[in-house]
């Protein structure tokens, strides 16, 4: 491992981040329990009618 | 918080997760906590009515911050079906969403090689059945993709290109193929039914692949997965890992991105087990010849459409 002493940088508490990944938007999520959450649906607006 | 310790004799890290012991095993359908919140249900791990795919930090990590990370990744909202069962198009998607946890967790200065894999069946050890896979950042550079490194030594440039073209100048156990990405089982495959879905081209992770080739790979993987349930018309268990370089420490960015599964059956009914030579010499005793299986599996591809 290259550096211990620097852990990740979790979402700030309660905040939603969204993001995007190829054809994919996602939102982070913080669990009640402190878990990170994301969900991730097809940017495509027909991307239920698809399904 | 687990505990890593170093086995000398062996020169690799062991990991021990106690606290996994206590983990969800085999719930009912109705107590799944990978399906979404029902109305005025039990709340699960996704506390939303529906989702298309979802990842979470498991509740029953091996791996943690600051030391590693270990992820959930639900496929669908619907509890039935597998990932061969997946509409072409989650399929997809999915490639995307593994190659964003890839690039995130890789960048974390704690981890060293992000591992993708499925657990498929109760044979290698599913605890939920929910289509699903896992996710582990490691904090260290772990012995397969350390014996792969060598491998590049031994064959004088990347092992995965070279095989890759050793397999389709031989082509007897080439299973299926698409424009980006060829599936095989191998010369010297470990496992009777096991295949490696290998880039044509040399990428050293899904953060490194077009677009085209991400929906090259969906659908090998698919093609393969749905083949191998028509193989012996069960589901077919697997355990499938996605093979691709470190992101940090020893050998960092070196790899060739392929998927490679090992199956545990050898025929409907009987499974492989590794046994004493495996274990104790590390040489695999292996019941059928690899272009045996790979007629079969090829043929189950072709049946399965």
């Amino acid at each position: 491992m290259s550096d211990p002493e620097r852990p990740p940088a979790p979402p700030a508490d309660g905040a939603v981040e969204p993001g995007r990944s190829g054809p994919l938007i996602f939102e982070r999520h913080r669990k009640a329990d402190g878990r990170l959450l994301i969900l991730y649906r097809a940017a495509r607006e027909d991307a239920a009618a698809e399904r | 918080m687990g505990e890593l310790r170093f086995n000398d004799l062996r020169g690799e890290h062991v990991d021990y997760a106690i606290h996994r012991q206590e983990r969800t095993f085999l719930p009912p359908a109705d107590h799944c906590p990978l399906c979404p919140t029902g109305p005025g249900g039990e709340e699960t791990e996704i506390p939303f009515a529906s989702f298309e795919i979802a990842v979470f930090d498991n509740r029953f990590p091996a791996f943690e911050a600051p030391l590693g990370a270990a992820e959930v990744v639900v496929y669908t909202d619907r509890h039935d079906g597998s990932f061969a069962t997946l509409a072409p198009t989650r399929a997809r998607e999915l490639m995307w969403v593994w190659r964003q946890r890839y690039i995130e967790l890789g960048e974390r200065a704690d981890i060293d090689y992000v591992l993708i894999f499925e657990n498929r069946g109760v044979e290698v050890g599913v605890t939920l059945h929910h289509p699903h896979g896992q996710i582990y950042g490691l904090p260290f550079l772990p012995p397969v993709p350390a014996a792969e490194a060598l491998a590049d030594e031994r064959l004088g440039g990347c092992a995965p290109c070279e095989l890759l073209r050793r397999e389709l100048r031989d082509g007897r156990r080439v299973v299926y193929a698409n424009a980006e990405t060829v599936v095989y089982v191998p010369y010297a495959a470990r496992w009777p039914y096991e295949a490696h879905a290998v880039l044509r081209a040399h990428r050293a992770s899904l953060a490194e692949c077009s677009p085209a080739e991400l929906a090259a790979l969906a659908d090998s993987l698919q093609a393969l997965t749905r083949g191998y349930d028509v193989l012996f018309e069960r589901p077919f268990p697997y355990v499938m890992v996605m093979h691709q370089a470190p992101t940090g420490g020893e050998g960092h960015g070196a790899g060739h991105l392929h998927v490679e599964f090992y199956p545990p059956l050898r025929t409907a009914d009987k499974l492989k087990y590794i046994a004493g030579c495996e274990q104790g010499a590390g040489t695999f005793i292996v019941d059928a010849l690899p272009e045996d299986t790979a007629r079969a599996l090829r043929e189950a591809i072709a049946r399965a459409g």
